[in-house]
């Protein structure tokens, strides 16, 4: 197994390690006077922390603590996110420092974790999976003063899930522009990792062979995929699905997903995804492509009306 | 209480004063971490334990069980068409251009033309009818809601926007409300200012009289309640103005009664008033002897004997159904008498009763007799009328159309074409606008479909930048967008 570990530079090492100090001394004094002083000014505090985490080579560990500042303080679970969120990237930066103790294969992924890339040759000498790749969703979020986007992919054949990542200044060079819903042809070369879903590729073509995906039945179904997913690598942050005979409900103002069995697990909507779920399921059964979390789910696309849509489109003229 | 919660509140509030009891943790976690000793460092260990147990929840993650209270009814589907997607590109542009009245134009049509807007379009229309930044938003909201079918309406039932009841609503957010019902022409305006008008101030009264616009006979029972019952000089005023604009309120009918009783005619020119005393009944009906800063009577006024000032009054207060029927001429000849009567010769102003009534019969008319086309009788002159004004009148207007004035017309019937041209020869003589955007906007609406040559053959002939051609560059382009909607 290729290790990260024996292929960075010391230098590059000691920084992350220093980066991880960094976390566990500003947390705990951060602890100490009571994190909701921290809550308050989350944008202020976190700021130069982040900063200091990309001088110390550990962008990953800044992506972490980024999205502290990305939780919907106005939900209430505000405090349960926070909270679970801050211990997890305590954790994180403690086990990095005692990476040296740890096997391989947990290395491997504590390095990524906190920012460290598999180098490219190295990833194409996997075996790639060949498949038809349904364009499930495409996400952008600003990540320090790059673009960072996610290209959600689903393997008609091998039912595998995979994300391709990729980093720009800005939108003109983005080389990788595929229409949600479309149907690619590719061999894709996955990252080394447990459930890991990072791909590489070559090549690919897009093909008009549009296929439904497999799709599960039932929440219950889900959270059990989640539990044993986070039993094999509890570092990971989400879990994509697809699941199908799903309804939207909704009580005191909150939504849930849920199934015909009456179980239900809240979901994370903003204004305009609350909006196109609405309207393209229209109180009707559905077919969706999640992300769990342990807090909620996330819907990024659905399958209603035999049309494809996805959420965070303003208008989804193309998709029809 | 959970122990995430215990974790959650101690972590917020800090753990200088406040520490985790050991009893607390379960006891595989107590078994992973040893208790801490005195040196140790305590939060070092607390994020352990709050990893541990968040690690311990997750892995035991189950849904929540939900009842049927939860679940929403599913919508009725509709069976209209759909507006198709080139149109739909062309109301978004509307939208986000700002070109207003364009757009209402266009949902004018389509909702003639009973077409829906499609599923995919629905949030991004749907989402601006909210907007309360938008002055217009209850304007638009009135306009798009034919357009959103039972799938839209669902949609607006189930997706919390704020919510607006007339009853807990600021006041000049019912203005807006209010102001967007007048204009749709719905009877339900008058409804809720019945049901709190006595809890109001007078500033708010006089705001919502200031913007009542037509008055419908619907209106009638609510205004006359008001004015029977209003104790301030300055809103009686303001309620008898909008009563006086009906001829089917009591007041005018019983102002017409009166004045059939005092005043004669010999069949040909002349008129003779009966004598008429000041009483309490004249007086509730708001006519007066006194010129005040409420009855806004000219000046001349106060020279004229009591009698007079009543008969004055009652004349301006006459729609033109009674002048026909008391003269028996046919209209032309009513008009006629009126403008060359002596009797009616000195400080009467029969422009403003017109006005007053909106009567596009009697407007003409006095177009006709005066050889003008009026600028305040455009919005209620139909097409043919002005057509045939168009032969032989000019206008008293200096300027094309302030904004004031393009929002109050009746409808959107098109102009007829020598009307159309003597208003574009008008605009390139008097280069004068009170705004480019909205009036070009307003002209590719009203004008003929037969302009176009005339309007390609300008922008052909005049490539500068004033503002002339400004304007008829923006009036082709906004022509073709409405080509373009009712394709």
């Amino acid at each position: 197994m290729y290790s990260l570990l024996e292929n960075i530079s010391e230098q590059r090492l000691a920084n992350i390690i220093a980066g991880a100090d960094e976390i566990q001394a500003r947390f705990k004094d951060l602890l100490r006077n009571g994190l909701l002083k921290f809550a308050q000014n989350i944008d202020s505090q976190t700021d130069l922390l982040k900063r200091r985490l990309i001088d110390c080579q550990a962008p990953g560990l800044a992506s972490m603590v980024s999205a502290l500042t990305k939780i919907d303080y106005t939900s209430d679970i505000w405090k349960d996110v926070f909270v679970s969120s801050l211990s997890q990237i305590y954790m994180t930066a403690s086990a990095l420092k005692n990476i040296q103790q740890l096997d391989t294969q947990w290395q491997n992924e504590l390095l990524v974790l906190a920012g460290v890339s598999y180098p490219q040759h190295q990833v194409f000498e996997c075996s790639p999976v060949t498949d038809v790749w349904l364009v499930l969703a495409v996400t952008t979020e600003p990540f320090n003063s790059m673009i960072l986007k996610r290209t959600w992919l689903y393997g008609q054949n091998s039912k595998r899930f995979a994300v391709y990542v990729q980093y720009f200044m800005d939108k003109s060079r983005d080389d990788f522009e595929v229409q949600i819903g479309s149907s690619l042809h590719s061999s894709l070369y996955f990252y080394e990792g447990i459930h890991s879903m990072r791909v590489l590729f070559k090549s690919f073509y897009v093909t008009n062979s549009a296929f439904a995906p497999q799709a599960f039945s039932g929440i219950d179904f889900a959270l059990k995929i989640y539990r044993k997913a986070l039993t094999d690598n509890p570092f990971m942050q989400v879990i994509p699905l697809i699941l199908c005979d799903v309804q939207l409900a909704k009580k005191d103002g909150k939504f849930y997903l849920a199934d015909f069995n009456n179980s239900a697990f809240p979901l994370m909507l903003n204004d305009v995804q609350k909006l196109n779920l609405l309207t393209y399921t229209c109180g009707r059964s559905f077919s969706c492509f999640v992300l769990l979390n342990q807090f909620y789910f996330k819907i990024l696309s659905v399958w209603a009306d035999n049309l494809y849509y996805f959420l965070d489109y303003e208008i989804n003229r193309k998709n029809n | 209480m959970k122990l995430t919660e215990k974790i959650i509140n101690i972590a917020l509030l800090g753990t200088s004063n406040r520490k985790l009891e050991r009893v607390d943790l379960p006891d595989f976690i107590q078994s992973q971490l040893p208790e801490p000793s005195e040196n140790q460092d305590y939060e070092d260990y607390f994020f352990k334990v709050s990893s541990l147990t968040f690690g311990c929840e997750n892995s035991g993650l189950l849904p929540q069980k939900i009842d049927s209270t939860f679940f929403m009814k599913p919508f009725e589907p509709d069976s209209s068409p759909y507006i198709d997607n080139n149109k739909i590109s062309l109301l978004i542009y509307l939208v986000d251009s700002g070109l207003r009245l364009l757009l209402n134009y266009g949902f004018y049509y389509l909702r003639a033309c009973r077409m829906l807007l499609p599923p995919f379009a629905l949030p991004y229309f749907v989402a601006r009818a909210f907007n309360f930044s938008d002055k217009y938003v209850y304007q638009y909201r009135l306009a798009v809601w034919s357009l959103i079918g039972n799938r839209g309406k669902w949609l607006v039932e189930n997706a919390d926007f704020p919510s607006e009841k007339w009853s807990n609503s600021s006041h000049s957010r019912r203005l807006k409300m209010f102001v967007a019902l007048r204009k749709a022409g719905l009877n339900s305006s008058s409804k809720y200012l019945s049901d709190n008008w006595l809890t109001l101030s007078p500033k708010q009264k006089s705001d919502f009289l200031s913007v009542w616009g037509r008055v419908l006979d619907s209106d009638l029972d609510f205004l006359q309640n008001a004015f029977d019952t209003e104790t301030s000089p300055k809103i009686k005023q303001l309620l008898l103005k909008l009563l006086l604009q009906n001829e089917n309120s009591s007041i005018v009918k019983q102002d017409i009664q009166f004045l059939e009783n005092i005043i004669k005619f010999d069949g040909k020119k002349s008129i003779d008033f009966s004598e008429i005393e000041f009483s309490e009944d004249l007086q509730q009906r708001g006519l007066s002897v006194v010129n005040t800063e409420n009855n806004n009577l000219p000046t001349f006024f106060e020279r004229l004997s009591d009698s007079e000032k009543l008969v004055f009054q009652l004349i301006h207060r006459m729609p033109f159904s009674f002048w026909q029927k008391f003269t028996g001429f046919d209209a032309k000849n009513t008009n006629q008498f009126l403008l060359e009567n002596p009797s009616f010769k000195f400080g009467f102003n029969f422009l403003d009763v017109i006005k007053n009534f909106r009567d596009k019969n009697w407007a003409f008319e006095y177009c006709k007799y005066n050889s003008i086309i009026y600028q305040c009788f455009m919005p209620f002159l139909d097409a043919d009328s002005l057509e045939i004004l168009s032969e032989y009148c000019d206008f008293d207007f200096d300027f094309f159309f302030s904004e004031k004035l393009c929002g109050n017309f009746d409808n959107f019937q098109v102009w007829k074409d020598n009307f159309s041209l003597k208003i574009l020869k008008f605009i390139i003589n008097k280069r004068n606008f009170s705004n480019t955007i909205l009036s070009a906007q307003f002209a590719a609406i009203k004008l003929s479909a037969n302009m176009e040559h005339f309007i390609y053959v300008y922008i052909c002939e005049h490539e500068d930048n004033d503002i002339v051609s400004t304007f008829f560059r923006r009036l082709h382009e906004y022509r073709k967008y409405l080509k373009q909607l009712t394709a």
